[in-house]
């Protein structure tokens, strides 16, 4: 009995939409259209039509190569002739960026600077244009980095190779300075020697008998004088040269122990790749999906799109024309219950929106070559959940609502806040940590993680469950504020 | 038969703070014609929609066979048909296609719909438009249509408001016609008019509604008797003349304050050719020529 009521009042609803023949149809094929539109227009993943304005403060190979790098990545780059254009050129948005190079001295260095000025109104397109402007100054200043280090490894290994040789000739330079020292002690004449001999002389010219012997013994004696006070200067001169030796010996000594401690660092690093210093860590963005295009990365959101608008508008349309129909006051007479009509409302527009959806689906897999359907009974699940809880936010506008204009501005309201409270607009982590905790109640932000995972990522219910358990609240709360609507709608006729 | 097949005692509707109705007491015949007559804006739709069950009395009780009507309101809805004045179908619908609908709605079961919709079409005389949609019927046609869809569950009451409404004295007729003949099938009708000819063409009990009580009811021969007079108008006046020398302007002034312009403006033109005026001369009594002469302008205009 309650079957018969209710797939008359789905069989009414259906025949009188589908009397209309252009409005349904232009409302099933609309987001069919729309989602093969954006499959064209972004099916392209590279940035085109982007302005760089470029200004030199200070040019130098370096920021000149930069610059041009900037070509190669696809962007249009702009001179001007001073900052305040260039800056202005990206408030006037003539220019998506600007750069502006300038270098730096410090001594005998220079330094190299950019800065980029970009318009963070468009949030998305400044980090894109940030990003792949600063990997362009990034690559560039690797490069250079690269070639400046290159030339020191070079440096080191030639030090690595010249200080064994140096050592060893500091060695032996060493134990020559060493041999020679012992030498120069030997070299000393004691003075004592020298003594005894002039005593001896003396003695052999107190015993000379001829004038003639004691002259030559006189003579003697003052040569061996003369030579015992050259002794003594040369001693001197050798303490000298001992103590010389001994400062050279020291000098040595701790030249050796700096060679040896730079070879023993220089050998302890093994340096053989400029690239391991300029950037000792590698980085690589990669996709999670590799053979994922553009549009495979636009398609979840765009079904949660049409998900959203088409849901809430199309059930709070149906449920007002219903409101306006002669009709409407003898359904209250009839014995069918509330419930009944707010069901049957409900599976009407959801037969709608399945079609829709059908339609979407076989366009976004036959034309866009999208692959929705890896886990098949996870998606039919999420866009059955996600279209009950928006068919039952439309409905409640739909009784609250007494107007048409009333109704699609309440709609259009309603699906605005769920838009801008996700991670469509803006990214959801850039709000507040209070609106933050209660995004995660917004249901286009579950349908467009769950469309994600289980779209592009192939993840199973697992995975979505936090996702589906939104929903089914959004569904029930919105479930009793459709009845108690509906309730005092009666009470208005 | 049932005297009292549905009493109003002491029935009073408010609004907020308007009060429509005020310790109303009626009782309704069973199988017999009741009318209900007032101006525009009195509470005589009020009145049909409190005994239809969709709305509750602020105070007073509805009883049918001596049982409160809003006790067992699902069987309320199957016992009783409405058909308000401005029609009740969808319009986007033919004329079979509302009917099955609501028939469904009242759970008649599918074996029994279909000859029950072909027979009702048939009734009602509207066979020949089965598959037109009820956007495109004339005027006469939508409101037979509407008293079909309050038929298609097969009441044993049956509640029309104004059923002759805006309609000129041909479909006037058959609209009457339809009804007598529904009556004759053994189903109680009550029903709300404003045209005193009328109420006492058809009706075996007229109720009269007036500053939200009833003032008067009974038959039209008893009322007839009561006052002396060969018709409902000359009761209508000595009724007026007893209250007070109200006249019927003054009245349809005050409480068309709630219809819309263009029925005020209807009403107002008629009643400044209205039946009664606050002598006791007759000479302003509308004839059926000037009916028709005024008929004939409104469709001109």
């Amino acid at each position: 009995m309650i079957f018969g009521n209710f797939s008359a009042l789905v069989k009414k609803d259906l025949l009188m939409f589908f009397r209309s023949k252009i409005s349904s149809v232009i409302i099933i094929l609309i987001p069919l259209i729309i989602i093969l539109a954006a499959g064209y227009a972004f099916s392209s993943s590279q940035l085109s039509s982007v302005y760089v304005g470029v200004h030199f403060n200070s040019s130098s190979t370096l920021s000149q190569n930069i610059a041009s790098g900037f070509s190669q990545n696809g962007f249009i780059i702009k001179n001007y002739s001073s900052s305040s254009d260039c800056i202005n050129s990206v408030e006037l948005d003539e220019s998506q960026i600007c750069a502006i190079f300038s270098n730096s001295s410090s001594g005998n260095f220079t330094r190299d600077s950019v800065v980029f000025y970009a318009d963070y109104s468009r949030l998305n397109l400044a980090g894109t244009l940030i990003n792949n402007a600063e990997n362009s100054v990034y690559n560039q200043s690797v490069k250079e980095g690269e070639a400046s280090v290159q030339d020191l490894i070079s440096l080191i290994d030639l030090t690595k190779s010249v200080l064994p040789s140096a050592r060893i000739s500091l060695n032996s330079a060493s134990s020559d300075l060493s041999q020679s020292q012992s030498s120069l002690i030997g070299l000393n004449i004691p003075v004592s020697d020298f003594d005894t001999a002039i005593s001896y002389l003396n003695t052999a010219y107190s015993l000379a008998n001829s004038s003639n012997e004691k002259s030559y013994i006189n003579n003697t004696i003052a040569l061996l004088s003369s030579m015992k006070s050259n002794n003594e200067n040369v001693s001197i001169v050798l303490g000298n040269v001992a103590s010389f030796q001994g400062g050279v010996s020291g000098d040595l000594a701790s030249a050796l122990r700096n060679i040896n401690a730079i070879l023993t660092k220089v050998q302890s690093k093994n340096i053989s790749s400029a690239q391991n210093i300029v950037s000792p860590i590698g980085i690589s963005v990669r996709p999670l999906n590799q053979n994922s295009s553009t549009i495979d990365y636009m398609t979840p959101v765009l079904l949660a799109l049409i998900a959203l608008f088409g849901a809430i508008l199309l059930s709070s349309a149906f449920v007002l024309k219903e409101k306006k129909t002669k009709a409407y006051f003898r359904n209250f007479m009839t014995p069918s219950k509330d419930p009944v009509f707010i069901i049957s409302t409900y599976v009407t527009c959801l037969i709608i929106l399945l079609i829709q959806f059908i339609l979407v689906f076989a366009g976004v897999y036959l034309i866009l070559h999208v692959n929705l359907f890896a886990v098949p009974l996870e998606l039919a699940a999420v866009l059955f959940a996600s279209l009950t809880a928006f068919i039952f936010v439309g409905m409640f506008i739909g009784y609250v609502f007494r107007s048409e204009e009333s109704v699609i501005f309440a709609s259009m309201i309603a699906a605005g806040v769920f838009l801008f409270f996700s991670n469509t607009l803006f990214p959801i982590e850039n709000i507040s940590s209070t609106f933050m905790s209660l995004s995660i109640f917004n249901p286009l932000i579950a349908l467009d993680s769950a469309f994600k995972k289980v779209i592009l990522f192939g993840l199973g219910f697992s995975s979505i469950t936090s996702e589906l358990t939104t929903f089914g609240i959004f569904f029930v709360v919105f479930a009793i504020l459709t009845y108690l609507a509906r309730k005092i709608t009666r009470r208005m006729l | 038969m049932n005297d009292k097949l549905i009493q109003l005692n002491g029935v009073t509707k408010r609004f907020g703070k308007n009060t429509v109705l005020d310790s109303v007491n009626l009782e309704i015949p069973e199988g017999k014609i009741t009318g209900i007559i007032g101006a525009s804006g009195e509470g005589k739709s009020t009145i049909l929609k409190i005994i239809a069950s969709f709305y509750k009395p602020t105070a007073g009780k509805v009883l049918y066979f001596n049982r409160s009507i809003f006790k067992d309101i699902q069987n309320i809805k199957k016992s009783f048909g409405l058909a308000i004045e401005d029609g009740s179908f969808y319009e986007n619908l033919t004329v079979e296609e509302n009917l099955f609908y609501f028939g469904h709605l009242y759970s008649v079961k599918e074996g029994v719909l279909i000859p029950r919709v072909k027979g009702l079409m048939h009734f009602v005389d509207l066979i020949d438009a089965k598959d037109i949609l009820s956007k495109n019927l004339s005027l006469g046609m939508k409101k037979r249509l509407d008293i079909a869809c309050s038929l298609i569950h097969k009441p044993s009451v049956l509640i029309l408001d104004e059923p002759t409404a805006d309609l000129d004295p041909l479909l006037r007729y058959q609209i009457i016609k339809l009804i007598k003949k529904i009556n004759s099938h053994g189903t109680t009708i009550i029903f709300t008019t404003q045209l005193l000819e009328e109420a006492e063409e058809i009706c075996d009990k007229v109720a009269i509604l007036y500053n939200e009580k009833i003032i008067e009811h009974g038959s039209p021969s008893d009322i007839k008797d009561k006052y002396h007079v060969g018709d409902l108008d000359g009761a209508f006046r000595k009724i007026f003349s007893k209250k007070g020398r109200k006249t019927y302007q003054e009245s349809v002034e005050k409480k068309t304050e709630i219809k819309n312009e263009k029925q005020e403006k209807k009403e107002e033109e008629f009643s400044n050719k209205t039946f009664w005026s606050d002598d006791d001369n007759i000479k302003d009594m509308i004839t059926k020529e000037e009916l028709e002469e005024f008929y004939s302008s409104d469709r001109k205009k």
